[in-house]
């Protein structure tokens, strides 16, 4: 039993260690929710060391048997005029220069709509990004504290 | 001599006319776009509706330093962005959860029930005190604060663009400046320091 595990054991070393593509997305997390809040925010930073790129959609994978079988998940970009915040749908994506482009909280985010429970600290989320040219990223984002103001440095 | 009063009379109406309508003439018409924060102090007593259920009167807020911030519980990013914020913030100033009270008042009472106010309001694991209200109470609150609000979209999912400047109270509940979303947090301490006294 051992031996036979021992080749996929190495083959899936292999596939953690593998050289990354030019556009990685790291320190994804998002915020507890309060039990009736059907939306949240996700947020993530994308290094992009190559050529600009564009966000095009965000889905969330739900876990085997979940209910509904995904959350609903768009990208939006919060923004401030005049002292009033705005929140609107990112149509058509968001522009992915290179280098680093932060998804934070006052700005562009992932937001899923449709909660069936709270979002509680110690949960995780799969979800998957696909950018017009570096192609599908899948990002498991921890959620932490309401209080949270982003992942541990 | 007949002809000469009845056009000094005719003078004397005109006059008339002429003095009404200065006094009575229509206001100029209402600005489109959602207005500037201009005036030198905002708000008012109020009677709202607490987490509990029951009628929460502004009175309530005298006698302590307090920061008000208008939002909504369907607002995932802003909203939970800016308590999270003023919550840290008070841990930061080092002088307890007294120091001044967070008030988060609803720009979406048609969704936003009590319950729901008190369960947003108790995810930061520090005081906050959510209030709402029937539509016609926060109109009337958001106006006396000069807030502005906007419900955008449409179906069960709409959003609501508002001011999210925080607005801080000194303990005698005298307006005493802002804090804005992308202001810094040094800045913000030293108002918020201030009304903490």
């Amino acid at each position: 039993m051992k031996l036979r595990l021992a080749p996929l054991a190495l083959v899936a070393l292999a596939a953690c260690h593998a050289e990354p593509g030019p556009l990685t997305v790291d320190r994804p997390w998002a915020r507890a929710t309060a039990p009736g809040q059907s939306m949240a925010a996700v947020y993530f930073t994308v290094h992009n060391r190559g050529a600009d790129d564009r966000l095009l959609s965000a889905a969330e994978i739900g876990k085997p048997g979940a209910m509904p079988a995904s959350i609903p998940a768009s990208i939006h970009d919060s923004s401030m005029a005049g002292g009033v915040m705005r929140m609107r749908p990112a149509t058509g994506g968001l522009a992915i220069p290179g280098g680093d482009t932060l998804l934070k909280p006052g700005g562009a985010h992932v937001m899923l709509d449709g909660l069936s429970g709270p979002l509680e600290p110690g949960d995780k989320l799969s979800l998957v990004l696909r950018f017009a040219h570096a192609g599908e990223r899948r990002i498991a984002v921890p959620v932490l504290a309401a209080g949270s103001e982003g992942p541990a440095r | 001599m007949k002809m000469m009063r009845r056009i000094l009379w005719a003078l004397v109406g005109l006059a008339a006319v002429a003095a009404a309508w200065t006094v009575f003439r229509p206001a100029p018409p209402a600005p489109t776009a959602p207005p500037m924060m201009v005036s030198s102090s905002f708000g008012g007593p109020f009677t709202l509706t607490g987490s509990d259920g029951k009628p929460f009167s502004s009175v309530r807020l005298a006698g302590s330093p307090h920061v008000i911030f208008f939002g909504f519980t369907h607002c995932p990013d802003v909203c939970p962005t800016t308590l999270a914020r003023l919550t840290r913030l008070r841990k930061q100033l080092g002088k307890g959860d007294t120091a001044f009270s967070i008030v988060f008042i609803s720009v979406d009472p048609e969704r936003d029930t009590p319950q729901d106010m008190g369960r947003y309001s108790g995810l930061f694991g520090s005081p906050v005190i959510g209030l709402t209200g029937s539509p016609a109470e926060i109109e009337r609150v958001k106006s006396l604060f000069g807030i502005y609000s906007k419900k955008v979209g449409t179906g069960a999912d709409y959003s609501v663009d508002h001011t999210a400047t925080v607005l801080l109270y000194d303990r005698d509940g005298r307006f005493d400046g802002t804090i804005s979303p992308d202001e810094p947090d040094s800045s913000a301490l030293g108002k918020l320091a201030r009304i903490a006294g």
